[in-house]
């Protein structure tokens, strides 16, 4: 629990987005009021969450002011009506709520253009959930195999988490002799293991690596090539990519994909949407119809795709569609999921990645909460955090070694980066005002860690 | 209260109903013609001719009544729906009417009233073949007529293609709208100004084109005469050799490059003045249209060493640019060329020049769209459920209007079969009469194996009449204005005949 800092929060929006995010802050200790129109919905969070929930539209200032609005500190509004966020977030800072936290779709108000209009509504971060979702997968795409990647401290740690197959050279090998391995200089360090149900952050113990165990690795940018290998990681970049579902995050993706050289293609069941898309995107491939119909996923040649990625708002076609794309041949499956409690599940049938669009947009509005907090990537399975702080001048850290710090044993500091240059952390490391440092964490310790830095 | 504006004299009215009212396009037909013998009457005084007062007597009677019908009686433009195609069709039937009718009259009613339709129709139609077997000799005021004729009609060409047709269809961009509906300064914003845009653009190209001939050492009527033609892609010329009879360099490249501007999409001319030039070289219409000059320059000049220096290469590129851009001016014998480049110049021919341009033909940018069309008709029957989409110059072109290119594609070929079907009834050779309807129908002129097409039998020329005119007309107007005239006439003749009860419906309620 979060005693510190406890603050009263308004989330404007039960959809998906904004019931993760109250979940998530609720669970660190703050007060939260969720404003939302759908009665269903509503009684929904009610049932699953301890937060306070209002009838009514996040537009209205009374229905603000009965979430308690005068002494909010932050109000995140997240319904997938651009305005109507715009709006609340103006009525929020017109009555001091001192920080505002905004979605936006729409690329014409995320534009030059529109300055002026997300200044006048005093957005203070603005979050697209689905632009978020695209860049996920671009760098989960950039290290096939892979379940989860993040990038932090200016890109200049890479954290990759991967399941061991069974062909990886770290299989069977104890962490001291991986460590003595790459002495002098380490490139990477093991950050988490999550093998079944239980995640360790491995300081002292010296655990020895088995198939099938889950390991978040942070390394320096540089050698990225040289973990994905060793965690037996494809290493070719797909160059057949097929996207199902044509919604924004597909066309944010197949712009960039076939802006890299890509063979990009999309399925898509809406008529209207599929033509939308032929017209907007010159080098993509757009063909009609439902993905889980198999002759249409044949006539689109599932098999020979290097990536099927399966982002249609339906869990079960998305899943359905991934299982038929691995049966067929297809190199690696990733599939967009909502309900979170399916993630176990798809690991053992055959997809590779899942992935959902709330955890995404979820880091981000954490790490502007947490605002001592640089960097946030949460991952889907186990419970480790992977976060960012940067080292106050006169802040315990600064000028201190690293095993001088006596930090809980379920922290590990992995990664500094000094101006612009990454280097592993070791006991025999020295910190300094302003480095970052990517640190390792289980959720219990993440409050006491600011201690440290701020 | 805002002070209204008084309305100009020369304000266009236009009609609020759907209903086809041909007054305005027959009066304005008649007030061109009638301006067109004017000014030749007055041209054939100064050369003291005997067609003057033919031609101004013609003229007076013509201007007469078309302003009374415009000004005093306040004729209405109907441009909505039905009404619209009813008044482009009617317009270009007048005008070959009219313009029969001064020839008559200026021939002191000599010419045979055939001929007279068919010089009246090929100078308004832009085509530029003629009847009159010996052109030097004939009377001034005659020439001059002809060459107005020409103008006439490739003013009311762009007209109609830039301003009218777009706004009678009304289904959202057509091929030019690119350049036409460009922010703050487009080129037809209403279609008064519109109508000014086009002219005061039209009138400048052919001011530029007099000077041009002028100082490349014509005379002034000559040069006159031969600009006005030019500019318009019509290709009359006051000589029986057309431009070659003046045997002078300058003169043939003043020509080849009005020809090559002529050919040029107005709006795509119009933002380069603008100072978009380097958009309109990635304009994929303009790529093509100079890639097919320089091809066809190339392979005709390697294909012909008949002689020696730089005249082939100016034959070549003058061949190539006068048959694409429609015009028809000549300075070249490509009656003994290679059957291979004679072939590529028919084809040019029927391709025709760039749409928004005076020039006729099929068009260049609607040749785009159908074969792009066609590759997506291909794509589909590998990917039976691929959604394409077929685009130039990044604009997606709408379903609609690629069925109705599509259409004009049948219809453009049937036209021409049929024309050419037609000549074959009074022309035994074959060759003669499908090249003669491909060069009616894309509006150029010049008949392989004939010096002019005062060669070719009487019958021969009737039947290249209605040709020329669909040509002109992009088919559609003139096609459309017949079938509801015919429909309604057989309506009528049905109650004459059988007495049905139902007293057949006016014209305005027949649906085309």
């Amino acid at each position: 629990m979060r005693q510190t800092s406890q603050v009263h929060i308004i989330v404007v929006g039960a959809g998906e987005v904004g019931s993760y995010v109250a979940d998530r802050l609720a669970r660190e200790g703050h007060d939260v009021a969720v404003i939302e129109t759908h009665a269903g919905r509503r009684r929904q969070i009610e049932e699953e969450l301890d937060v306070l929930t209002i009838a009514g539209s996040g537009t209205h200032p009374a229905v603000l002011r009965q979430a308690g609005l005068d002494r909010a500190e932050i109000l995140v509004a997240a319904t997938s009506d651009d305005s109507a966020n715009l709006l609340a977030s103006m009525i929020a800072k017109q009555h001091g709520v001192p920080r505002t936290i905004v979605r936006i779709e729409a690329a014409e108000l995320r534009g030059d253009d529109a300055a002026e209009l997300r200044a006048a509504s005093g957005a203070d971060l603005i979050i697209d959930p689905d632009q978020e979702t695209a860049i996920e997968i671009l760098d989960l795409l950039e290290y096939p195999g892979a379940s989860e990647v993040a990038n932090m401290g200016a890109d200049e740690v890479v954290v990759i988490g991967a399941r061991l197959p069974a062909h990886s050279e770290l299989v069977g090998k104890r962490l001291s002799e991986i460590a003595k391995q790459f002495e002098p200089e380490w490139e990477f360090i093991v950050g988490a293991i999550t093998r079944g149900d239980k995640t360790i952050i491995p300081r002292d113990e010296d655990v020895q690596l088995e198939t099938h165990d889950l390991l978040r690795i942070a390394c320096r940018r540089e050698s990225r090539r040289l973990v994905a290998s060793l965690m037996g990681l494809a290493r070719d970049i797909p160059r057949r990519i097929l996207l199902l579902g044509g919604g924004r995050t597909a066309r944010k993706l197949a712009e960039r994909l076939s802006n890299r050289g890509a063979e990009v293609l999309i399925l898509e069941r809406n008529r209207g949407r599929a033509r939308y898309l032929a017209e907007q995107l010159d080098h993509v491939l757009v063909l009609e119809g439902d993905i889980t119909d198999n002759d249409l996923l044949d006539e689109a040649q599932v098999g020979d795709a290097d990536a099927v990625i399966a982002l249609t708002g339906e869990d079960d076609a998305n899943v359905l569609a991934c299982l038929y794309a691995k049966s067929a041949g297809a190199k690696e499956t990733i599939a967009v999921v909502h309900r979170l409690s399916l993630l176990d599940l798809l690991d053992e049938v055959g997809v590779d990645v899942a992935l959902s669009p709330r955890t995404a947009s979820a880091n981000g509005v954490m790490r502007f909460v947490r605002s001592d907090v640089a960097q946030v990537a949460t991952f889907l399975q186990g419970d480790a955090e992977v976060l960012e702080f940067v080292v106050r001048a006169g802040s315990p850290a600064d000028g201190q070694l690293i095993s001088d710090l006596g930090f809980p044993r379920d922290v590990l500091l992995g990664a500094i980066v000094r101006d612009g240059k990454s280097h592993i952390a070791r006991g025999r490391s020295r910190l300094r005002r302003n480095d970052h440092v990517v640190v390792f964490a289980m959720p219990q310790s993440v409050d006491e860690l600011a201690r440290w830095f701020g | 209260m805002i002070p209204r504006r008084p309305r100009s004299a020369w304000s266009i009215r236009l009609a609020a109903t759907q209903r086809p009212g041909v007054g305005w396009p027959i009066a304005m037909a008649a007030l061109l013609t009638g301006i067109a013998a004017m000014a030749a009457g007055v041209i054939d005084l100064t050369a003291a001719g005997d067609a003057a007062p033919w031609l101004l007597w013609i003229g007076v009677l013509m201007i007469g009544p078309s302003l009374y019908w415009l000004w005093v009686r306040k004729a209405e433009l109907h441009l909505r729906g039905r009404g619209g195609w009813a008044s482009i069709g009617a317009y270009w039937l007048a005008l070959a009417c009219f313009g029969a009718v001064v020839h008559l009259f200026a021939s002191a009613f000599s010419m045979h009233v055939l001929d007279a339709l068919f010089e009246s129709t090929s100078g308004f139609a832009t085509v530029g073949m003629t009847s009159i077997s010996d052109v030097d000799n004939a009377d001034r005021g005659i020439l001059a007529f002809r060459a107005a004729s020409n103008w006439v009609g490739g003013f009311s060409a762009l007209a109609s293609a830039l301003v009218f047709l777009p706004r009678i269809r009304r289904d959202g961009p057509n091929v030019d709208d690119e350049y036409l509906r460009g922010a703050g300064h487009a080129l037809i914003p209403t279609v008064r100004l519109g109508l000014r845009n086009v002219g005061v653009f039209y009138g400048a190209f052919t001011s530029v084109g007099f000077l041009a001939y002028r100082i490349a050492g014509l005379g002034w009527f000559d040069a006159l005469a031969h600009a006005l033609s030019t500019v318009s892609t019509g290709g009359f010329s006051t000589r029986n050799g057309s431009i070659w009879d003046f045997t002078s360099a300058p003169v043939e490249w003043v020509a080849i490059v009005l020809m090559f501007l002529a050919g040029f999409s107005v709006p795509a001319m119009w933002w380069a003045v603008r100072g978009r030039g380097t958009a309109l070289l990635r304009s994929v219409e303009v790529q093509l249209y100079l890639l097919l000059i320089l091809v066809v320059t190339v392979v005709a000049s390697v294909a012909d060493t008949h002689s020696t220096g730089l005249r082939p290469t100016r034959e070549a590129v003058m061949a190539a640019v006068s048959f694409l851009s429609t015009t028809g001016l000549v300075a070249f014998d490509w009656q003994g060329w290679h059957v291979g480049v004679q072939t590529l110049l028919i084809m040019l021919m029927a391709l025709g020049a760039m749409n928004g341009s005076a020039g006729g033909g099929f068009g260049l940018s609607r040749a785009m769209v159908l074969f792009r069309l066609t590759l997506r008709t291909m794509y589909r029957m590998l990917r039976p459920h691929g959604v394409r989409v077929v685009k130039l110059d990044k604009r997606t072109i709408p379903e609609e209007q690629l069925r109705r290119e599509a259409g004009y594609l049948v219809l453009y070929a049937g036209v021409a079969l049929a024309g050419a079907y037609g000549v074959a009834f009074f022309e035994p050779q074959l060759r003669r009469s499908l090249v003669a309807a491909v060069a009616a129908i894309s509006t150029t002129g010049p008949i392989l194996g004939l010096q002019t097409a005062a060669e070719l039998s009487r019958g021969a020329r009737t039947a290249l009449v209605p040709v020329m005119l669909l040509g002109r007309s992009a088919i559609v107007p003139i096609a459309l204005l017949l079938s509801v005239v015919t429909a309604s006439t057989r309506r009528e003749v049905q109650y004459r005949l059988y007495g049905r009860r139902r007293r057949p419906r006016a014209l305005e309620d027949v649906r085309p």
